[in-house]
């Protein structure tokens, strides 16, 4: 059932029990599930009816199967008692009904000849060639420097920019913001300076939304923060974190191969934002929160995948703990990051450590940018509060103490005017504060 | 700082019209900040930063924040059993603003439900008492709180709160309740009128005659209606004596046979659909005790002897006759003679006036019929859901029926109509099985071939995951 040789060869390299922290089985509806960590940061939920084939993975893939969905496969068929029979979680269940309401497809075999053998053989080890490793070695050396000389000379060229959106005026700039950042995000894409792109393609829509007031706040500060930005990069261009702010995030091997910072613990899914950006990608961050006192209080996994391949499951459930080991991409506050091993939690649901909420919001905000100037998003957890929504329908977080009251990005569920609150996380944009999780009365609300 | 404020906003007033900022920044910044595109750039950043740390935005007007969401008197559901919930109110087999049989059997095992899973929407009567406090807190006005309903506090109250306190006023004190409401009434809405009217039906008597005959000449028809209906099962209207008799017309009293003792009142054989419609309209029209005095029968006797077995659609409208002006035995009665003709249709119209006691006479009854009985069964234990035992499933007449029927879909065999019926009967068995009996029977029909994750168990699977709360 394989595509081709080369979806069975990578399938067979994912056939670890490592990388699948859950493999679950319901023999009576012949279902087999799986979570599988891949290359990106969320993990990848793979699912297969075993009387006719049928599948599902989340991944990006544009193959079908894709590798993971075979290496369920694979596993499943030789090895069944590796899977824990359990009753079905409720995203199988969900696959499942709308296998029933669209009728099935079963799979045909499709891709000429494979061969498993080759596909787990390992392949010989080639030689050491010296000559030919320096020459790749070199090469790469030249296309960094080639990359940094581009990249240089388009932040030159987005300072110009932006000193031109202030001598034109930035009431002009208001009215053409789409356009205008469109153009220089195109230029700076053909710099391959392909995060500062995105960044400045997406400003337009950072500031929808906001009054007059705090929009001309907001673009002044992002505008004001791009000139802190590339003029850091340019003084350290090689520093990881601002390398991936201005040209992009090192690949996850990368990341793995590196000393960057490794956490274990216990973590709660916080909760999860999914948006479509301009470039036809779309972004899905999930937020943690580390359960045990830690420097590292948050994680965030962010992944992009094409807006083509349709929507795309949650890869965990708000409120779920489980243990974790988190590998942090190197920044001075450390916050994305990918999980590399997981296991689920067998006791019951832990609480939120109690230190993390302990400073005022503007001290968490200030903090955040401090290390970082740049930072449009800084995770903020605030302590005891409530959701007010004002005559003009504006809603804000009030707190219990002398803490500042921050403005939502957006209204709520009327319920969460009656919520206690002891605890709030959200991410504040630097003009509205997103909630993203919190607790009440009522136990763990999430947005 | 107020000076900095000052000149942030002068700088930012400069920016917008393309105006140079740095003529605006304070004194000692400008020897900092140099000449120039250079200097209009650190400014730039400098203006960004101090936006985020030094200022801070700040609502237009106080922020005052509602009263808290009251907690419930019983506990949220576990979280297993709140999985199943969400997702039966995905499949949407219930109302969303009023899933009242499984409300019903949550609170029976002693939760509630959360409220980022369900809250109510309407003022619904059906939905337990339990999320009145809900209720009256989306319908909050001003937050003010009283013990008791009276006429002095009666407009503190929201219309459901107010509703919910009035019923309870009724059942302690019905003088003082009809008395509050004969103060208060002209002075509400005609709707909220009829309903608290309506109310005046819990412990009705001969008191209430002399109120009720002044609402003769309410503005609104509806009230004027809701108060004849009241009349009537108090026997306190007057005759229509020429309607009566035209219904009259249509009926006879005869013994159902050669040896039958008693007479039946049974329905002549009519010409045409016209007349026959016309029969129907006349029960609709006429309470109760005018057809009873055509025949010069009590209300009683009537009841004994309607002709049960005759017509269906005739018994539906004798039905809903008997609910809207019979008296408070009176619709108990009447089921309890459908329910053993096994023509159970009509036995919905009478179900809002029957007591908890007819409700569990009639729910034993309703089991051990042949056909499609268990949804019927699920209404008649709104009351009591989750008590049905596994043996009293297996004993009813429909168990083998069912089974056979999964058997025979499970082996692909697609009849809609019998998916249909099944899915209703997975549905009230969901709300009638106690838990252990809900778990017993997943077994069952995912052994005769159904599959555990098919959406029509999903009540069954949030039964059989919600213990009793000990």
């Amino acid at each position: 059932m394989a595509p081709d040789q080369s979806s069975l060869a990578a399938a067979s390299k994912l056939m670890k029990p490592g990388k699948w922290p859950l493999r679950g089985k319901h023999m009576a509806d012949q279902l087999i599930w799986g979570e599988c960590q891949g290359s990106g940061a969320n993990p990848y939920r793979v699912m297969a009816d075993v009387s006719d084939l049928g599948y599902k993975c989340t991944c990006p893939s544009r193959k079908f199967p894709c590798k993971h969905s075979i290496a369920l496969m694979w596993m499943f068929a030789e090895g069944e008692s590796e899977f824990v029979e359990e009753s079905v979680p409720a995203w199988v269940t969900e696959w499942k009904e709308r296998r029933r309401t669209t009728g099935k497809t079963s799979t045909k075999t499709t891709g000429g000849q494979k061969n498993i053998s080759a596909a787990t053989s390992a392949q010989p080890a080639k030689p050491d060639d010296p000559k030919a490793e320096a020459r790749r070695v070199a090469a790469a050396a030249k296309r960094a420097a080639n990359t940094r000389e581009s990249v240089a000379v388009a932040t030159i060229e987005l300072e110009q920019w932006i000193a031109d959106q202030l001598r034109g005026g930035l009431a002009g700039f208001f009215s053409e913001a789409t356009n205008r950042c469109r153009r220089i995000a195109a230029r700076m894409v053909d710099a391959k300076a392909q995060a500062l792109a995105s960044r400045i393609d997406e400003l337009p829509a950072r500031i929808t939304g906001l009054d007059s007031e705090e929009r001309l706040n907001k673009v002044i500060t992002e505008l004001g923060q791009l000139v802190l930005l590339v003029r850091e990069w340019r003084n350290r261009p090689d520093d990881p974190a601002l390398h991936r702010n201005v040209i992009s995030a090192e690949a996850t091997d990368q990341l793995l191969q590196s000393d960057a910072p490794e956490v274990t613990s216990l973590w709660e899914v916080l909760g999860e934002r999914i948006s479509t950006r301009k470039d036809g990608l779309i972004s899905q961050a999930t937020w943690l929160l580390n359960l045990k006192e830690s420097e590292y209080h948050y994680a965030l996994l962010l992944d992009f995948f094409p807006a083509t391949l349709g929507k795309r499951a949650s890869s965990f459930t708000s409120g779920e703990q489980f243990t974790a080991t988190l590998r942090y991409y190197p920044a001075p506050v450390p916050q994305r990051a990918v999980i590399t091993e997981r296991s689920t939690l067998t006791q019951g649901q832990l609480c939120w450590p109690g230190s993390v909420a302990v400073l005022p919001a503007k001290m968490q905000i200030n903090a955040c940018l401090d290390a970082a100037p740049w930072t449009i998003h800084c995770p903020v957890s605030l302590s005891a509060g409530r959701f007010c929504e004002t005559s003009t329908g504006h809603w804000w977080w009030r707190p219990q103490s002398d803490d500042r009251p921050l403005p939502l990005v957006t209204a709520l569920e009327p319920i969460a005017r009656g919520a206690e609150l002891s605890s709030l996380f959200g991410v504040w944009d630097g003009a509205r504060l997103d909630p993203i999780a919190a607790v009440s009365q009522f136990g763990r609300l999430h947005f | 700082m107020k000076e900095l404020e000052a000149a942030f906003t002068a700088i930012k007033g400069r920016w917008m019209t393309g105006l140079e900022g740095l003529s605006a920044a304070p004194d000692q910044w400008q020897h900092q900040l140099g000449r120039g595109t250079e200097a209009e750039l650190r400014l730039l950043a400098l203006t960004g930063q101090a936006l985020q740390v030094a200022f801070q935005p700040t609502p237009a007007e106080q922020l005052t924040p509602s009263t808290a969401l009251p907690m419930l008197a019983l506990p949220a559901m576990p979280d297993p059993a709140r999985a199943l919930f969400r997702r039966l109110l995905s499949q949407r087999h219930y109302p969303a603003d009023s899933p009242a049989p499984v409300l019903a059997l949550i609170a029976a095992r002693g939760y509630s439900v959360h409220p980022l899973d369900w809250m109510p929407k309407t003022e619904d009567s059906d939905i337990p008492p339990l999320y009145a406090p809900w209720l009256d807190w989306l319908n909050s006005t001003n937050g003010k709180h009283h013990e008791a309903l009276t006429a002095d506090n009666w407009d503190d109250w929201s219309p459901a709160a107010r509703r919910r306190a009035f019923i309870g006023l009724r059942s302690r004190d019905a003088g003082a309740a009809r008395q509050l409401l004969a103060a208060a009434a002209p002075g509400l809405a005609a709707e909220e009128r009829r309903r608290l009217i309506e109310l005046l039906g819990n412990k009705l008597s001969t008191d209430d005659i002399d109120y009720l005959e002044t609402l003769s000449t309410d503005r609104s028809s509806k009230v004027r209606s809701t108060a004849l209906q009241l009349l009537a099962r108090l026997g306190a209207t007057e005759t229509d004596t020429v309607l009566s008799q035209e219904l009259a017309d249509t009926l006879e009293l005869k013994h159902a046979d050669l040896n039958g003792r008693q007479k039946i009142l049974t329905p002549k054989k009519l010409k045409n659909k016209a007349q026959r419609a016309r029969r129907l309209e006349l029960l609709t029209l006429l309470p109760l005790h005018s057809l009873a005095g055509a025949f010069e029968m009590s209300v009683e006797q009537t009841i004994e002897r309607w002709n049960v077995s005759a017509d269906s659609q005739l018994n539906t409208a004798f039905a809903a006759m008997v609910a809207g002006t019979g008296s408070d035995q009176l619709p108990g009665l009447l089921a309890q003679r459908l329910i053993k003709t096994q023509d159970t249709a009509p036995i919905y119209q009478l179900i809002s006036r029957l007591t908890a006691a007819d409700k569990t006479v009639l729910l034993s009854d309703a089991l051990a019929l042949d056909g499609d009985n268990y949804q019927l069964a699920s209404q008649l234990c709104l009351s009591a859901p989750g008590k049905l035992t596994f043996n009293e499933l297996t004993r009813s007449a429909d168990y083998n029926v069912l089974i056979q029927t999964i058997e025979t879909q499970s082996c692909g065999d697609d009849n809609s109509d019998a998916a249909h019926v099944t899915g209703g009967c997975l549905l009230a068995l969901g709300v009638l099985l106690e838990q252990s009996a809900a778990a017993l029977f997943i077994e069952k029909v995912t052994a005769a071939g159904m599959l555990s994750v098919d959406p029509q168990l999903t009540t069954l699977q949030m039964n059989a995951a919600l213990p009793p709360r000990s």
